[in-house]
């Protein structure tokens, strides 16, 4: 393998490219971190004067600590579920191969083409029937669900390529359990896996609007992107407002990323090595 | 394979019944499989309660007058009749059609980035870094972020006024010719990051002998990229392609309603933002089925023909 000479012009393109994915997030921080004045002076220009004024009046104003802590018990349950109930499957599907397994793990995978707004509706009139809607425990099972089909096919392509069968035939001949076998073998073994779906799990269902503004209805169950939403609307709302809410609502997927971002593509090469 | 790995009966590869091996006693067998399939069940019980039902449901009342919590009269295929014999439907179609457009944008700028960070780029972590964030927004955080950059005195209009180009300026999600362009490139920003990611790891499989091999002959970079590149992971790049197309049909509500709401009019109302505007707003329900039951069945054809590319062209390559 020879070292590639440096290209400047293919450096170029790359920073030209680049600026369309910075420019926009250093304009949010900035609007929503100086002051009126000087936004006013130059809504573009670098900001001089800085204040956690909007901040903190959109925190107050659009209830967003509460909004936070809401999407936090949606997220973390939904990604507890999912991940769980994958590996699971993911599992069982590894130990059979018969054609009815595979045709069953094939149906789930398959379902992911089905449109979220098919189902919305009626899943909202059978949750509402049995008294579910408006929680935000179910709320979190019901993304879970809906991120399902790729969960069980992410694990069970992980623990078919990822683990060798040599370390199942083993386990089995000094007689582990099934069930001991799943959380003293499989779990340690697929975390990497394991993070890669639950940051996924994470950030899909932090980020979603559709299904937490149809499915919850009083104020105080409000997750962040719902109750950052609803603030769009308020006519008192000006962009340096907005721009703080989406600034709130950005930050734990910031964190998350930082923390994350390497599982993630961790996810990826080991699922396209192979 | 992993034929030893059922727990029941060791003798037998799941499934397969092996009629040499001793059958151990048969209500212990069956015990054991009852326990076994409680693995799977919980997957199985949650996608179907919460996805296959509801859908069915959703199939079922396409072909009434459906009210939800009154009774719902079937007529038969009266909702698919009305649904496309409208005007507003057939626009609604053509603006789908018309999303399509950016598909060649879609595939070939992350294309374009993985093939430049593949090669040799400063810093090429912190550029992966730069464009893969925004793939974990959804549409709902970002669309705040979108509003304001693109609304008549947002960032976009005042960068461009204030280096005298002010005649590029344009309310860009408010001129009916121009939303659909403005959401195409906004699709393009968002899925980037993924694009990018995906490919990348497609090159990182291809060995790097290849393309040095066509250098030290002297082909140019875009020599290599279209002869060397675009080959070695074609598979990939029809996968993603497929991709898009099906996002389009699949996940482009979000944008829609953060942005455009449908509008101006029904200039950038999409087959999915339709149905949720046909029932939650306006209360026809039997309608928005019919057309939620339509757009299954183009999503179902797209991945099917998708499904088909994708094996044909791996199987070309080997």
């Amino acid at each position: 393998m020879t070292a590639r000479a440096l290209s400047i012009p293919r450096t170029a393109l790359v920073i030209v490219m680049a600026i369309p994915f910075v420019a926009p997030f250093l304009y949010l921080i900035a609007t929503a971190l100086r002051t009126r004045d000087d936004y006013i002076g130059s809504r573009v220009g670098f900001p001089q004067e800085l204040t956690l004024s909007h901040v903190r009046y959109v925190w107050n104003t659009a209830d967003l600590g509460r909004a936070m802590v809401n999407s936090l018990i949606t997220s973390t349950i939904a990604v507890a579920v999912l991940i769980l109930v994958s590996a699971m499957a993911g599992y069982w599907f590894l130990r059979h191969t018969s054609w009815m397994a595979r045709v069953l793990l094939g149906l789930i995978v398959s379902l992911w083409v089905i449109p979220f707004v098919i189902y919305l509706l009626p899943l909202f009139v059978i949750l509402s029937d049995a008294g579910l809607t408006d929680n935000l425990a179910v709320l979190g099972v019901v993304y879970a669900a809906t991120n399902l089909p790729f969960g069980v096919f992410f694990m069970f392509t992980y623990l078919r390529n990822g683990i060798p069968s040599d370390v199942f035939e083993a386990a089995q001949v000094d007689g582990a359990s099934t069930f001991r076998e799943f959380f003293w073998i499989v779990l340690p073994l697929s975390r990497p896996a394991l993070a890669t779906l639950a940051a996924l799990g994470f950030v899909w269902t932090w980020g979603d609007l559709l299904l937490s503004l149809v499915m919850l209805q009083t104020e105080d169950n409000y997750t962040l992107t719902v109750a950052a939403s609803a603030f769009i609307t308020r006519t008192d709302a000006g962009v340096q407002e907005l721009a703080a809410a989406a600034l709130v609502a950005i930050a734990p997927l910031i964190v998350v990323f930082l923390l994350a971002q390497r599982a993630i593509e961790r996810g990826f090469v080991a699922g396209v090595g192979k | 394979m992993t034929s030893s790995l059922s727990q029941c009966d060791s003798h037998e590869a799941s499934g397969l019944a092996n009629p040499s091996s001793p059958s151990p006693p048969l209500l212990g067998r069956a015990w054991c499989h009852l326990t076994d399939t409680l693995w799977v069940a919980p997957a199985l019980f949650l996608v179907v309660a919460i996805m296959v039902i509801p859908s069915a449901v959703a199939i079922g009342h396409s072909f009434t007058d459906w009210t939800p919590g009154y009774e719902s009269p079937w007529v038969g295929l009266q909702n698919y009749r009305d649904l496309l014999s409208q005007p507003v439907y057939h626009e609604v179609l053509r603006n789908q059609a018309f999303l399509l457009i950016g598909l060649p944008l879609w595939v070939l700028f992350p294309l374009v980035v993985a093939a430049l960070l593949y090669e040799r780029v400063p810093a090429a972590a912190v550029f992966r870094t730069i464009f893969f964030f925004p793939a974990i927004l959804s549409p709902a955080i970002i669309g705040i972020l979108f509003r304001t950059l693109l609304a008549d005195d947002g960032a976009i209009n005042e960068t461009v006024r204030s280096i005298g180009l002010g005649f590029l300026a344009q309310d860009w999600l408010v001129q009916a010719n121009l939303v659909k362009p403005t959401l195409i490139i906004v699709l393009a920003w968002a899925g980037m990051g993924t694009g990018v990611v995906i490919f990348a790891a497609a090159l990182s499989a291809v060995p790097t002998e290849l393309f040095d091999a066509a250098e030290i002959d002297g082909a140019s970079w875009l020599q290599r990229f279209r002869y060397v590149l675009i080959p070695s992971i074609a598979h990939v790049i029809v996968f993603w392609a497929v991709f898009q197309v099906v996002a389009v049909f699949l996940f482009i509500f979000g944008w829609v309603w953060v942005l455009t709401r449908g509008g101006p009019g029904y200039a950038s109302t999409t087959m999915d933002f339709d149905v949720y505007q046909n029932s939650l707003n306006f209360g026809f329900f039997g309608l928005a089925a019919a057309e939620s039951v339509l757009l299954f069945g183009i999503v179902l054809a797209i991945v099917s023909v998708g499904w088909l590319a994708t094996r044909a062209v791996r199987r070309s390559r080997t």
